[in-house]
């Protein structure tokens, strides 16, 4: 288990963390919700920013407080709102990169930089979203990393740049042995991406379940009063009230497409699953 | 920690045009003071260095950058060592500079024989400007950049207007300072070893604490 | 491999691309020994989760097609002829069905059509 966080407790005014969650070797795993769901607390946990009043967080298998530097080095950091002073420019950032980690590829970072067009002599603070944004990952994928903890990598960004991004992703999980988890408010992208994700709400996990049997199994329903009457609700997770009746979303889709041929089904995008789970009422 | 020196290195080098404005400011200065106000252009550069030593701190704190510098795996306490290895560099540098100004200025205008006199009292300076970051950069870490520097200078203020009343008052000084004073004349060599080891002991001691700090501290 | 995944079809994306997989071999255009891409690879082309490959590539082992070696990557197995032979057999009943219900839907009879079957099989 490359990432393991069992019941960890973080307090702040107004909100409470409690949570638990895994991430396997060679898994790509996403953290999403809504803002303020408590991502940013959880990926902060991860990475020793803050320490949690219960619970534990362990890294590699060994709790955060005990790693050691090199350890440290082999995981690959992209914050949202954080990073190298924008007064710094590439050409800067190399030779801090290559002090700060071991393992750091000068060559082919520069090389990467040049092919996506990153100015090397311009300030951070000068390139554009999506160029900083790039930079970014590139950043976290210079070093041979194990281990990727992205929060919210695409945020702001056009459909072609995170397609690339979400490229640059896939190339580097191609050897079996790394891991990457990933938040992101754009979760149609990760269905393109991730294996398995995390919904969390108000602090708590609420959900989580494969990508794959959620395309393959989830479904949302559309029915009218009638149709709801005489439904069996065994299998719905969650019911929206809508205009032309109600919204029912079904983790066993197959069940209700083989007894009730006529209905209107429509398939659970992670999206549609999401906001099911968090605005439907719970049934 | 070698990375992150050479990030402050990099982001204060961007200052060095308005260091070059202080010390061509110092210069002149100097220049037109009477013999006896020479020292200022040691005491000002190095003075002037200390402060942007301590502006390094401005740039970490700057948009949010801590949360990354924090997350890296130098981490806490490499961070901590870096920022006082660099000041100590810095600050030596720039004192440094200051005295091979005073030195040629002097010598320009009045003697060598008179430089060499006064030679001793230069160090203290130095030695002072690091006792003083030794008990400025635990505020810094622990209130931050901005708020830990106000913290600071308000501390410097207070001494500077204690020294002044009691100078004006024409108290005595305690004995401890009016011994010093004595060695310094008599036996300077003396009196700068026990002041350079106060202030290595004080630099010790502040950067444990500063480390204890980042330790505890939440981002 | 020319893969194509569509994501807006009721039916899992595994057994889609399990489906294909299968028929590929079966026509002789996957021989035995090839070797599939890895999933990580072949779930960065189609952009897929990688669980996704891996469930079908599992279900492709199960079914007999495919046999993965630990390490190296998964192989179309030795042609495994009465399993292929039962898959067409299916086919051709699956197909036989189609063509019974479209003769009932413009109103053959279960004779009309008999009769048309022998036709067939006499001229083929």
């Amino acid at each position: 288990m490359l990432v393991k966080l069992t019941n960890v407790e973080k307090h702040y005014a107004g909100f409470r963390l409690n949570c638990s969650m895994k991430v396997p070797e060679g898994s790509v795993t996403a953290l999403l919700g809504p803002n303020g769901a408590g991502k940013s607390t959880t990926f902060k946990a991860i990475l020793g920013l803050i320490f949690p009043e219960a619970g534990a967080v362990e890294v590699f298998g060994k709790p955060v407080k005990q790693m050691t530097k090199e350890e440290k080095e082999k995981i690959g950091i992209v914050l949202s709102d954080s990073c190298f002073s924008g007064y710094l420019n590439i050409e800067d950032l190399t030779p801090i990169l290559r002090h700060l980690y071991s393992r750091f590829k000068k060559e082919e970072f520069l090389t990467r930089c040049k092919n996506f067009g990153l100015p090397l002599e311009k300030k951070i603070k000068e390139l554009s979203t999506g160029m900083a944004a790039k930079l970014k990952i590139l950043i976290a994928l210079s070093h041979d990393a194990k281990l990727l903890i992205l929060d919210e990598p695409t945020a702001g960004l056009d459909v072609l740049a995170r397609e690339e991004i979400l490229d640059m992703l896939r190339e580097y999980m191609i050897p079996g042995d790394r891991s990457i988890l990933i938040s992101s408010h754009i979760s149609s992208d990760l269905e393109g991406l991730c294996d398995d994700f995390y919904l969390i709400d108000r602090g708590t996990i609420v959900m989580h379940e494969e990508t794959d049997v959620l395309l393959g199994n989830y479904g949302l329903l559309k029915v009218t009063e009638e149709q709801y009457r005489t439904l069996d609700t065994g299998r719905i997770l969650r019911r929206k009230k809508e205009s032309f009746g109600y919204s029912l979303l079904t983790d066993q889709k197959q069940f209700y497409q083989e007894n009730m041929p006529g209905i209107t089904m429509e398939k659970g995008s992670i999206d549609e699953v999401i906001t099911m789970m968090i605005r439907g009422e719970e049934i | 920690m070698t990375g992150l020196i050479i990030k402050d290195w990099k982001l204060l080098k961007r200052q060095g045009r308005y260091y070059g404005i202080v010390v061509a400011l110092a210069c002149v200065l100097s220049l037109s003071g009477s013999q006896n106000f020479s020292s200022f252009i040691t005491t000002y550069l190095t003075f002037m260095i200390t402060m942007f030593a301590f502006s390094s701190f401005n740039y970490d704190d700057f948009d949010n950058g801590m949360l990354f510098l924090m997350a890296l795996p130098s981490g806490r306490h490499d961070y901590v060592k870096a920022k006082y290895v660099f000041s100590i560099l810095l600050i030596t540098g720039g004192w440094i500079l200051g005295v091979l100004l005073h030195l040629t200025l002097f010598t320009f205008r009045f003697s060598l024989a008179d430089y060499l006199e006064i030679l001793p009292s230069e160090p203290v300076y130095l030695l002072l400007c690091l006792i003083y970051i030794g008990f400025a950069f635990p505020l810094l870490m622990k209130y931050g950049a901005e708020k830990g520097r106000n913290l600071a200078f308000i501390g410097l203020g207070i001494l500077a207007a204690a020294v002044y009343l009691i100078a004006k008052t024409g108290v005595r000084l305690p004995a401890l300072l009016l011994t010093f004073d004595r060695l310094l004349q008599t036996s300077p060599l003396t009196a700068l070893v026990i002041l350079t080891a106060g202030c290595i002991l004080v630099l010790w001691i502040s950067c444990l604490l500063s480390m204890r700090i980042m330790e505890k501290k939440e981002f | 491999m020319n893969l194509i995944i569509n994501h807006s079809s009721m039916q899992p994306i595994y057994e889609q691309l399990s489906g294909q997989i299968k028929d590929l071999i079966m026509h002789g255009e996957l021989t035995e020994g090839t070797a599939l891409p890895s999933v990580r690879t072949l779930a960065r082309e189609l952009r897929i989760s990688a669980l996704t490959v891996k469930k079908s590539y599992d279900l492709l082992e199960q079914e007999g097609f495919v046999t993965t070696v630990h390490g190296k990557g998964s192989f179309v197995s030795s042609a495994n002829q009465s399993r292929m032979l039962e898959e067409k057999r299916r086919e051709v009943e699956a197909e036989l069905e189609a063509a019974v219900r479209k003769g009932r839907s413009c109103g053959m009879n279960n004779s009309e059509l008999t009769e048309l079957f022998y036709i067939i099989l006499e001229e083929s």
